[in-house]
């Protein structure tokens, strides 16, 4: 339910909620809206039937319990449309092989067509900040190439992700390096 | 043919197993560093409660209830990042049941006239069978099932095609690349749906691909 819309007002019934007209006060809500609407709002009975049974399930037993469910929000998720949409037109898969001061160098696997592995230069500016700090030599990331379209402007863009491990993962790996380093040194060679 | 670009396309990824849906918060997502803090900050929360969660991201959108996990962008940029996030997941809950995991595409084409649309329908389901039995009939889905060919895999490979509820004229074609796991004790099976998706991901896209373009041009 969009929150722009006027408010429920005397002239206002149930029908011009359902329609999606207006907005709706919570005592009326409580009295009169079914069971199974709000849950339809927020969960797409035609996408995905098991997890709007599941939610109705909800709905239904909290009430039998007198169990009252916070009144849901009727706000559309933002960013998340099947209208808005990345498309690729070219993808790599990328593996930092050396990294300096401002930039860092990249071994590329083509993923939209087969050919030679390339190598490029990229500017840490190009990576957002907070996966900065995960460019280090070895770390893998994914480098797109390809069409924006956003609330239906069109945009071309160069995407760059890194890929996330879980922390103890890169704490692990972190580990058994200086495991092998250890192990190495350790060594006497003859 | 010309070959055809869907006009949307989303890919996702199932498990079924036994989840805890309340723990898959955002914020638990960052905390392990599957994603930015600053993506977790700003998470549409559509519900948290122990049966179901759901939130979306601006490339994610993420449903957990007691027995699905499911992982799903519209974003191409974004499908190996699903798939990292999933296996993610999987490493950090790795005692976690997994019955089954589902490696899927959900396609909307648009078709170049309502006659095309038609001719669709009427290739799949051809309506000689039904005269005399409905007025006007019409096909509104069908779902054809394969076998799998590859070796030490178990599983189906699933294509259901219906008019397109958001393209018109359109047709919607689900292709659903589904691997039973064998039940086993309890900490392997998760190991096993990690490696489906480190082995087979990317030729199970590919296969997607390759399937929805045979069927277009045969259809079209």
């Amino acid at each position: 339910m969009n929150s722009e819309l006027p408010l429920l007002d005397t002239d206002s019934n149930i029908e011009d909620v359902m329609q999606g007209r207006t907005c709706i006060n919570l005592s009326l809500f409580s009295k009169e809206i079914p069971k199974d609407y709000p849950f339809k709002r927020l969960i797409n009975p035609s996408l995905d039937s098991s997890v709007y049974e599941k939610a109705q399930e909800i709905s239904y037993e909290a009430e039998e319990s007198n169990h009252k469910l916070a009144c849901p929000q009727f706000i559309q998720p933002k960013g998340y449309s099947y209208v808005d949409r990345f498309e690729a037109l070219q993808k790599w898969e990328c593996i930092v092989l050396e990294v300096q001061d401002e930039s860092f160098r990249a071994r590329l696997i083509d993923l939209t067509q087969e050919g030679p592995d390339e190598e490029a230069e990229f500017s840490i500016q190009e990576v957002s900040e907070e996966d900065r700090k995960l460019i280090r030599r070895g770390s893998v990331f994914y480098w797109t190439i390809g069409y924006n379209d956003l609330k239906g402007q069109r945009t071309r863009e160069s995407l760059i992700r890194f890929r996330r491990l879980p922390v103890w993962r890169e704490r692990d790996i972190d580990a058994a390096g200086r495991r092998a380093r250890e192990l190495r040194e350790s060594i006497h060679w003859k | 043919m010309k070959e055809k670009r869907p006009k949307i396309q989303t890919h996702n990824i199932v498990l079924l197993g036994d989840f805890n849906p309340k723990i898959l918060h955002p914020t638990w997502f960052a905390a392990q560093g599957l994603i930015r803090e600053q993506e977790a900050e700003v998470a549409e929360l559509v519900i948290c409660h122990p049966e179901i969660l759901i939130f979306s991201l601006d490339w994610l959108a993420l449903e957990v209830s007691r027995d699905r996990f499911k992982a799903e962008t519209v974003k191409e940029s974004h499908y190996e990042a699903i798939r990292d996030l999933v296996k993610g997941t999987l490493d950090l809950l790795h005692h976690t049941p997994i019955r089954a995991i589902g490696i899927n595409k959900l396609l909307h084409f648009e078709m170049e006239s309502e006659e095309q649309w038609h001719n669709v329908g009427h290739k799949l389901a051809p309506k000689d069978v039904w005269d005399g039995i409905l007025t006007k009939p019409g096909m509104r889905t069908l779902t054809m099932e394969g076998i799998k060919q590859e070796e030490g895999v178990m599983g189906y490979i699933r294509i259901t095609v219906e008019p397109s509820v958001k393209v018109h004229p359109g047709v919607y074609i689900n292709i659903n690349d589904h691997f039973k796991i064998k039940e086993n004790q309890t900490g392997q099976s998760s190991n096993e749906a990690i490696s489906i998706l480190e082995n087979r991901w990317n030729a199970s896209l590919k296969r997607c691909d390759k399937v929805v373009s045979m069927l277009l041009e045969k259809l079209t």
